[in-house]
């Protein structure tokens, strides 16, 4: 029998809020799918980044087997080199996927500290250190990144210092207004009429109650990440062999378009793959922490 | 509302003028030159040309020069393209982007209006799921995954368009559409949740009730709303198109902006990257003085407190 009216609330209650989103998030197809592929990918990664090989090939061996079309020896072919393209793919998602994770964490940690700041104190401290963020905020990353590029080098620590620059501002912006809206709740003026100081008082009451949008917000940034590292590394600002990440393997491809077209098709598709994932896990995590609709289902 | 516009260009002035020197500065304390070439030159002439373009001066000194040759709307020179200053070469430029931005543009909205009006007017059925599942895959995909895909399949395969360079109409289509597909995506996807809320307004029960066709109802009431919070995205949107550009020109060898701009990043052609950022800044500028005066005009309760 579908529980009804209080039944509902009892169920919901009882079963706490992360319980509640994540059965929710369960009732959701693309969102399961993707975190299937979201999962695989990541243990690509860190099959790679343990160094155990999943196929017979190391990812810098060459051989006689030149621009080799997909076959049962080569899955997905071999590049100019003669190096086998599935074990390069595999190799280079140790780099795409940690970008994108590295990224999502420095973001958490500066943006939950800078929205946090701005939220809490309010006032001129607020508009202090909301206005550069305004400004910054409304520049196109791509631009950025290139001219921090231009000003740290290209190399794998100048892209996550440039993805890092960009990625926390909309970070702090979200934590900024939870914590507005949060500010004026009934719970936050009994906890500080009770006396409880600031710091606790952050992470007891406002962070938690914050959490949802956040989560939300990193689960779109790994993938914008993912986009950036590989569009800069494909025009040819970004990092550039002997680094392997999909957007370096892209960008090899992209000039034997014409004649191999397998060198860019399975880079690309992996990029696309995990990107996607992303995307559809961050709007079945907001349907399914959005309060709004959680009685609806 | 003419108040409105001047206080804005008011503004930008100090705006732009901090864009200019945070480049100024960003490209001077960057190690390495325009001039380190991998066959070292004798150290003589490395000096003649450092002495031809200032360079040799001390840092303010250097910025005092070019900001008042900027205030006079000298751009500077291009340590690379020799025969060239940064103003001719934007002059040829500009126009290549302006014209595959607008068409990028007209396209974007063209297919992102509608597919989100489909979505939201159809919410929870098939169609609804369809469209969505295309807008996702569209903010999804890379830049030059969809240009490699158009290039091959209607350039290489089917050869009914061409794959490079800036002449005709005809070479247009093909970076147009890779342009505009990340910003449809994107406009589909605002689309559909502004015209959901308005949707749920009880002036379009009211529509509904005294009988109006469903149709109607969308068109007149429903979308005239909607379409206001999309407009106002124009500043987020022209950021795409630039960051789009960067890719398309780069795939499509189009002799725009982006094109140039990455070029010259590559280059360390410094008086050529500061130049093209400004202009990108610029049309930022303007395009969040469109949108701020465009709410004015589209929603007259936001008038009444100004």
């Amino acid at each position: 029998m579908e529980p009804v009216g209080d039944e509902v609330v009892r169920q919901i209650e009882s079963s706490g809020p992360i319980r509640t989103a994540w059965n929710r998030l369960g009732k959701i197809p693309t969102a399961l799918v993707a975190l299937v592929i979201i999962s695989f990918m990541v243990t690509l990664a860190i099959a790679s980044l343990v160094g155990l090989s999943l196929t017979p090939y190391s990812f810098d061996q060459t051989s006689t087997d030149l621009l080799a079309d997909p076959s049962w020896q080569h899955w997905m072919g071999t590049d100019e080199l003669g190096r086998d393209l599935m074990t390069r793919v595999i190799f280079g998602s140790r780099l795409s996927i940690s970008i994108g994770l590295t990224t999502a964490a420095v973001a958490l940690i500066m943006g939950t500290i800078y929205g946090s700041i701005a939220g809490y104190c309010g006032g001129k401290v607020d508009s202090l250190l909301m206005r550069g963020v305004d400004i910054a905020y409304s520049l196109p990353d791509l631009l950025v990144m290139i001219l921090v590029g231009v000003l740290v080098g290209r190399g794998t620590q100048g892209i996550l210092m440039a993805l890092a620059l960009v990625s926390w501002m909309g970070t702090a912006r979200l934590v900024r207004a939870q914590f507005m809206q949060l500010k004026n709740e009934e719970f936050i003026e009994a906890a500080r009429a009770c006396g409880q100081p600031t710091l606790p008082m952050i992470c007891r009451h406002f962070l938690p109650n914050a959490m949802g949008p956040i989560i939300v917000a990193l689960t779109f940034i790994v993938p914008s990440a993912i986009l950036s590292e590989s569009t800069l590394s494909f025009i040819g600002l970004g990092l550039s062999p002997p680094a392997c990440s999909w957007g370096t393997l892209a960008a090899d491809g992209w000039r034997s378009l014409r004649t191999h077209p397998h060198l860019i098709l399975y880079p690309s598709l992996f990029i696309f793959l995990t990107v996607l994932s992303f995307n559809f896990l961050g709007d079945g995590l907001r349907d399914a922490l959005d309060p709004r609709t959680r009685l609806k289902r | 509302m003419l108040s409105l516009v001047l206080k804005r260009i008011v503004w930008a002035i100090p705006v732009l003028f901090i864009v200019a020197t945070i480049s100024f500065g960003l490209m001077r304390i960057v190690p390495g030159g325009p001039f380190d070439e991998e066959k070292s030159l004798p150290p003589e002439i490395v000096a003649n040309i450092k002495a031809k373009y200032n360079l040799d001066k001390p840092i303010p000194e250097q910025y005092f020069l070019y900001m008042s040759r900027l205030v006079k709307g000298d751009l500077g020179v291009s340590y690379k393209y020799v025969h060239r200053t940064v103003n001719d070469i934007l002059a040829d430029a500009f126009p290549v982007s302006l014209q595959l931005g607008i068409l990028g543009l007209v396209l974007a909205i063209g297919i992102g209006v509608p597919l989100g009006t489909i979505a939201a007017v159809n919410r929870g059925r098939k169609l609804d799921f369809l469209a969505m599942l295309v807008a996702t895959v569209g903010i999804s995909v890379p830049g030059f995954v969809t240009g490699a895909l158009l290039i091959f399949v209607f350039g290489l395969w089917l050869k009914l368009a061409p794959v490079a360079l800036w002449e005709s109409f005809r070479h247009m289509i093909l970076p147009a559409f890779t342009l505009s597909l990340s910003p449809a995506a994107y406009l589909a996807r605002l689309t559909r949740a502004s015209v959901l809320e308005v949707m749920e307004k009880d002036y379009v029960r009211t529509a509904r009730s005294k009988g109006l066709s469903s149709a109607k109802t969308i068109i007149k009431h429903v979308l005239r709303n909607a379409l206001v919070p999309v407009l106002t995205v124009l500043g987020p949107l022209t950021a795409i198109i630039i960051t789009g550009s960067f890719v398309v020109e780069y795939m499509y060898a189009i002799p725009g902006m982006g094109r140039f701009f990455i070029t010259a990043v590559s280059n360390r052609d410094y008086d050529l990257i500061m130049a093209t950022t400004l202009v990108f800044a610029v049309l930022l500028v303007i395009a969040n003085t469109i949108v701020d005066v465009l709410y004015t005009v589209l929603d007259p309760r936001i008038q009444v407190k100004n």
